[in-house]
């Protein structure tokens, strides 16, 4: 076989390995999603910022890179390192 | 379950200790850059410390609550068992104890941010107050100067000589030892490098015309050896005399920049002179003059000389105890030098003139910043902006140094990507020697190495510039941890260590199927008689499999969850309907060639018109060569819907067919025997099946035969053909049988003049009889 040839061959191979690495590598912020009938306002405490996340209904929203703390509708705490999912059943939370 | 809360407030509490200590010494800290940036990296520990006791404590209050949902509420009536009740109370209790922990936490993560947000504002001001503070330098300059001067000096010298007596008195063998060890280890490694690379540092000084790429390699070889000797040397002889107890810690400080000095100094000078090359004008790295070379050099080596000192002058004030007149006249004195120095780099004519004119000055715009610049750094320590000027000249000395050197780097990089560059190179041919690399082969490694050469420049020169622009060593690492962990995209963010674990993974899975198709292809199939079309089937399919298999193993080592990957595939599945058919028909007719073998490498055959050797069976189309040696792609999918013919698909038996026509004058027995005998004297025509001869027309001009025979390897076709038509040529020429011309006789009949035909009688019983052969002969098929 000519050298040049094996050479296209060979790279075809991990070429087309990447672009399916790099279309499918998404997710690692932490998502809250809120699957009970009422909207939520759940205190997220990022980078030092204290803020008011209002969640409608069946949303789902994405927050939190870098580590963060939560506090839930019902008092609950939790502290998220990034990468979790989050649901909010009936104001509590369950951490996946 | 009671001790783990202890042990986790009393780490809470420990992380309220750390941040109360950090604010405290932030305070006395606010002078002095490396402290700040020291307590900078504390608290980036200590932030992510306090959110990960956080993710530790989280999943403890889940399993609380699912105790309690199991337990259910307390009955109003207060009918339970007092067990209930208790366990019900206590897990209420912990998870508020949880809670509140959860709480410090968060709290301690604000004050933490806030801390953080503080020590990088302190440093700002620090940088900005440095710079714009200005100094009397009149009042610097006075009798205190001088008088502060002797006095450092004498308590310098006091210092060492007392050091000095103590050495010799307590530690001379030890000292005499790690020099000796020292010098001898660094001379080792001198003739040792010397004798290794020889011949490629050495500027042979009667070269005519060494080639660029030559040049770069001996020039930065032959600068690399030294210096690392030079420093092997200097870091041996601290780090023996650290480990024999010889240096006290203040003559340690003292002692270790000064190696450094030496060092930076040295590795300058070699820099510039293999750049530059006075001497010898044939290995000169950049296009100047005979003597702009030699001026820029000592400009260059007097300029790190002047900030060298600078530099071990201000460590040495730090021993002794700083002194407000000498800081000012050391830094004026180095910033004005510097300054001189560009202007005098300014002036200095680097171009060879054309045709005897006088040699040309640097461009412009360079001019005027050298210029500019030299006169800002002159006009600034003389104006008193001693801290600005200091600054800016180390700066511009440092990166200057850098940014040339990633500059001669790059244009190694690019000399060793040129074609043939490398090939042509002492190191190349050495190369192709000892690895038996073709020249195109070659070629592609010097692109390679080039390709890489300059991303390690950007990646290792970069952080360093940065370094020196006032970016800390802890930022920047911190920089490069957080984009090396994760960054984000809008609400996608990707981890750059998954990735690359993937990658890995890969290309050791890759690299294992290729081993292993090759210990299959070389070590078993070879052995065990398999023909080989299925070896080759075998070695793909294995390729193919070992293939996906990597791939799948690297996707799940990269963290990507192979339910994502199949919401991928489904949204390519619809393009792939469209765009990809025809490719996906290929691949999948090829994997059908390899299963079904309709032909193998090395096979002769002839499909869409095209008759050759097959070559190789690829993942799309299949290579045939024609016998005018034409490569033709044939894809896979024409292979699998249409005919194709195989002339040695299960042997290589074939049939050739010699048509030769005699005149009508020959004895048609005579020919069919001859033809018969030629078939059987010749030595690739096999007598089974038997070669026959075909008597196949009257034909125009002359009776046609056919000679067919079988070979068994149709490869000798047209071998044989025309041998045999050597043979026929000469045997018929020597019995008398004729091969004639087309030929037409024309008969004159005269009409009227009525002539007697004789009648022709047989002469012997023979005479047209048909004698029948009991072989069966359909047209052009005999098997």
């Amino acid at each position: 076989m000519p050298l040049r040839h094996r050479f296209r061959r060979m790279n075809r191979v991990p070429i087309a390995f990447l672009a399916v690495l790099v279309a499918t590598c998404a997710a690692s912020a932490a998502t809250l999603t809120n699957t009970d009938s009422e909207s939520h306002t759940v205190v997220v405490t990022e980078g030092g910022v204290k803020n008011e996340l209002a969640i409608a209904a069946g949303e789902t929203v994405t927050f939190c890179n870098g580590g963060c703390f939560l506090t839930l509708p019902n008092g609950d705490r939790a502290a998220l390192a990034g990468p979790e999912n989050v649901e909010i059943v009936k104001g509590e939370a369950v951490i996946k | 379950m009671a001790q783990d809360f202890d042990k986790t407030s009393a780490v809470v509490e420990g992380f309220d200790r750390d941040l109360t200590q950090i604010a405290a010494s932030l305070e006395p800290a606010r002078q002095d850059d490396a402290a700040l940036v020291a307590l900078n990296e504390r608290m980036r520990t200590l932030s992510d410390n306090i959110v990960q006791a956080g993710v530790d404590l989280s999943p403890r209050l889940t399993e609380i609550r699912a105790r309690l949902d199991q337990l259910g509420p307390a009955p109003e009536d207060g009918s339970e068992p007092d067990t209930i009740k208790e366990q019900r109370d206590k897990l209420i209790q912990e998870r508020s104890l949880i809670n509140a922990l959860l709480g410090k936490l968060e709290d301690l993560s604000i004050r933490a941010k806030t801390l953080s947000n503080e020590i990088s504002d302190a440093r700002r001001i620090l940088f900005t107050s440095t710079l714009s503070r200005r100094y009397d330098i009149t009042a610097a300059f006075g009798p205190d100067l001088l008088s502060d001067a002797r006095q450092r000096y004498s308590d310098l010298t006091y210092r060492i000589s007392s050091w000095a007596r103590f050495a010799w008195r307590f530690k001379f063998g030890a000292m005499m030892a790690a020099t000796v060890l020292s010098l001898a280890a660094a001379l080792l490694f001198m003739v040792l490098a010397r004798k290794l690379l020889g011949q490629m540092i050495w500027r042979d000084p009667t070269a005519e015309e060494p080639g660029y790429f030559s040049r770069l390699t001996v020039g930065f070889l032959g600068t690399a050896l030294p210096t690392l000797g030079v420093w092997l040397f200097l870091i041996l002889v601290y780090a023996l005399y650290t480990n024999f107890g010889v240096l006290r810690g203040d003559i340690g400080l003292l002692l270790l920049t000064f190696f450094v000095g030496i060092g930076v100094i040295f590795l300058v000078w070699q820099l510039a002179e293999a750049v530059f090359a006075p001497r010898l004008p044939a290995w000169r790295l950049v296009k100047v003059s005979n003597p702009a070379a030699l001026t820029l050099k000592l400009l260059v080596v007097v300029m790190t000389v002047t900030i060298v000192v600078n530099v071990v002058i201000t460590e040495m004030l730090k021993l002794v105890g700083g002194s407000l007149p000498i800081t000012v006249a050391n830094a004026l004195v180095s910033s004005v030098t510097v300054g001189v120095i560009l202007l005098l780099i300014a002036f200095v004519r680097p171009f060879p003139g054309a045709n005897g004119e006088r040699d040309r000055r640097w461009p412009a715009l360079i001019r005027i910043l050298l210029v500019g610049t030299g006169l800002m750094l002159i006009g600034s320590a003389l104006s008193g902006y001693i801290g600005f000027a200091e600054f800016v000249s180390k700066q511009l000395v440092i990166t200057a140094a850098i940014a040339s050197t990633m500059y001669l780097g790059h244009l190694a990089a690019r000399a060793m990507s040129r074609e043939r560059a490398l090939a042509h190179s002492k190191f190349g041919q050495r190369l192709s020697v000892s690895l038996e690399l073709s020249e195109s082969r070659l070629d592609q490694l010097g692109l390679l190495a080039g390709i890489l050469l300059s991303l390690a420049i950007i990646i290792i020169g970069m952080p360093v510039l940065l370094l020196i622009w006032g970016f800390k060593w802890g930022d920047i690492r911190g920089w490069l941890l957080g984009a090396v962990t994760e960054f984000t995209i809008g609400s996608i963010s990707i981890s750059l260590t998954g990735i690359l674990a993937g990658i890995v993974v890969f290309f050791i899975g890759f690299w294992l199927t290729k081993l292993f198709q090759r210990w299959l292809d070389g070590d078993v199939l070879s052995r065990s008689r398999i023909d080989v079309g299925v070896r080759n089937s075998i070695k793909t399919g294995v390729g193919y499999a070992g293939v996906t298999i990597a791939a799948l193993i690297g996707i799940s080592a990269a963290g990507i969850n192979l339910s994502q990957l199949a919401l991928v595939a489904g949204a390519l599945s619809l393009g792939i309907g469209f765009g990809l058919q025809n490719i996906v028909s290929n691949f999948v007719s090829g994997l059908i060639l390899l299963a079904e073998r309709p032909f193998k490498v090395g096979d002769w055959i002839e499909a869409g018109g095209i008759t050759g050797t097959v070559k190789s069976i690829n993942v799309r189309a299949t290579e045939i060569e024609t016998f005018q040696r034409k490569s033709v792609i044939l894809p896979n999918s024409d292979l699998i819907n249409s005919a194709v013919g195989n002339w040695t698909h299960r042997n290589t038996l074939g049939r050739i067919e010699i048509p030769v026509g005699v005149s009508y004058k020959s004895d048609p027995n005579l020919v069919r025997d001859t033809l018969l005998e030629i078939a059987h004297d010749h030595p690739r025509i096999l007598s089974n099946p038997e070669p026959f001869v075909v008597f196949g027309n009257f034909g125009d001009s002359s009776l046609d035969f056919e000679l067919r025979a079988y070979l068994a390897d149709i490869n000798y076709m047209l071998t044989v053909s025309t041998e045999v038509r050597f043979a026929i040529f000469e045997r018929f020429k020597a019995l008398g049988i004729e091969i004639p011309f087309p030929q037409r006789d024309v008969n004159l009949r005269v009409v009227g003049k009525e002539e007697e035909i004789p009648i022709v009688l047989p002469e012997d019983g023979e005479f047209g009889v048909i004698k029948t052969s009991k072989q069966k002969h359909r047209d052009d098929d005999i098997d």
